[in-house]
């Protein structure tokens, strides 16, 4: 290799130059420590390492990991062993290719855990607390009059109204003092969910038909916040 | 990719709800929602839920291809998505962001489930597994992309292939690395050599794991080192290979 004589990195700064086998173990990280103390110093030695490590990356470049399964084809392995036979060919690769099994074993970590099967654990509580709220001259049908609540430094103001033909109960809310996302308020009546509803952007929400006796929850990603206060409010109007 | 096939018969009953297909399937879009967000809300509750108006959901999205359905999905899912990717343990050494993953899954969950394949997920779980399966590939080419990045010094990744190509553009070029690999077989004389070129470039190992590996050919590393040393000198000289390599 390497026809570069009368190049300035033609001829070997500290002979003896490196011999072939010691330049490959240096390109490999396998090679002694005085042998990469003279390639430091040495540019003719140091040029024949690099075109040894541009001709191994050339081979590497084509052949990597050629036979190896896509991971589609792995994920179908992992189907086939709950749906069908496994492919004979793929898994032959598999037993013989640390790459592959490492991957499968990585997907398997993914897949191991039913997606969807066990509900998280139960949510921490946090019951709002009513605010003292300004006189009005009273609510009216067109004017619902507001009521504010808190909940540590989040504030909560919600509104009923009376809607619809026939007359059913509306609640509207606004949840403020928070950046989270994915947040949804739900109705709850003795315990169960009656009807749910994301938060939009601005952290506001609408429920309809709100029943009599109904708490009002809003599930954030590690706790809720239960506004129970509303069946006191729902009892002025039922 | 391989599919679960349904394990019971089509009736009139969704297989996974207490409502009627019929009736399932002359709901809106908008009233599916939100009932997919009710009975979502309730599994969060350890409450008993109905995941049939999900199924129906995601029948909407991959089968009729409804946008607003399709929407939803992404955005329901999308934290479950995540979840996964992140509790897998490689996330964190790729480099990618969880929205990357989220998006990627998705995507290629959708080029999957075709409308004829959808058949093949009667259920929900089965629908939320192939999902997570799919999430499970993207991480895997994420790693992938990342130790090729690693093994290849970096002027060969500049004008060299990219990992993430095109399906079609993938073939094409596994048909010409295959044929480079048939050449470069032609140029092999024995077991040894064979073992040191399959074991250097095609599994990326360093002579002294190729011995470790197969102490019955090898008298010891330096045998390894011998034989490498005369495969890649031969090679060097190959205009042929030149040639190819030049591609
Ligand atoms: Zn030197
Ligand atoms: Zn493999």
């Amino acid at each position: 290799m390497g026809d570069d004589e009368g190049s300035t990195d033609g001829a070997c700064c500290c002979p003896p130059e490196l011999d072939e086998l010691d330049v490959l173990a240096a390109v490999d990280g396998e090679a002694s420590v005085a042998v990469y103390a003279h390639l430091e110093q040495c540019s003719a030695c140091a040029s024949r390492a690099q075109q040894l490590r541009t001709l191994q990356g050339q081979l590497r470049q084509q052949l990597f990991r050629l036979f190896c399964p896509s991971s589609d084809e792995l994920a179908a392995c992992i189907q086939a062993d709950t749906s069908g036979p496994l492919n004979a060919h793929i898994t032959n690769h598999i037993l013989g290719c640390p790459s592959c099994q490492s991957d499968l074993a990585l997907l398997a970590s993914i897949v191991a855990r039913p997606p969807h099967s066990t509900p998280p654990p139960p949510l921490h509580r946090v019951i709002a607390q009513p605010q003292p709220r300004a006189p009005t001259k009273g609510h009216t049908w067109s004017q619902p009059d507001t009521r504010l609540y808190r909940a540590g430094t989040l504030r909560i103001s919600l509104s009923l109204e009376r809607y619809g033909n026939p007359l059913g109960l509306r609640l509207r809310g606004t949840l403020r003092g928070t950046r989270q996302r994915a947040i949804t308020a739900s109705l709850i009546s003795s315990g169960r969910v009656i009807s749910s509803t994301p938060l939009d952007f601005y952290g506001s929400f609408t429920l309809n038909d709100v029943p009599n006796g109904a708490v009002l929850s809003l599930r954030l990603p590690t706790y809720e916040i239960v506004v129970e206060a509303l069946q006191h409010l729902l009892h002025e109007y039922y | 990719m391989q599919y679960i096939l349904p394990s019971q018969p089509a009736s009139r009953r969704s297989a996974i709800s207490t409502v009627e297909v019929g009736q399932l399937r002359q709901m809106s879009v908008a009233t599916l929602v939100e009932r997919c967000t009710t009975e979502s809300e309730r599994f969060y509750r350890g409450q008993p839920h109905d995941p049939g108006y999900s199924h129906e959901l995601f029948r909407r999205a991959l089968v009729e291809r409804d946008e607003q359905a399709w929407e939803y999905i992404f955005r329901h899912y999308s934290p479950l998505v995540e979840s996964w990717v992140r509790r897998s343990g490689a996330f964190s050494s790729t480099g990618e962001t969880g929205e990357f993953f989220v998006v990627s899954a998705f995507t290629r969950f959708w080029r999957a489930v075709t409308p004829e394949k959808f058949g093949s997920f009667p259920t929900l779980a089965s629908l939320l597994h192939y999902l997570q399966l799919c999430a499970g590939c993207v991480v895997i080419d994420s790693v992938r992309a990342q130790s090729w990045a690693e093994m290849l010094p970096e002027e060969t990744l500049q004008n060299g292939r990219s990992p993430l190509t095109l399906p079609d553009e993938e073939a094409m070029e596994r048909v010409h690395r295959e044929e480079f690999w048939n050449y470069i077989n032609t140029q092999l004389n024995d077991e040894a050599e064979r073992v040191v070129v399959y074991n250097s470039f095609v599994m990326g190992m360093k002579p002294g794991d190729i011995y470790t590996g197969r102490p019955d050919l090898f008298d010891g590393i330096g045998e390894v080192y011998n034989v490498k040393r005369n495969v890649l000198g031969r090679l060097s000289r190959n205009q042929e290979l030149r040639r190819m390599l030049a591609l």
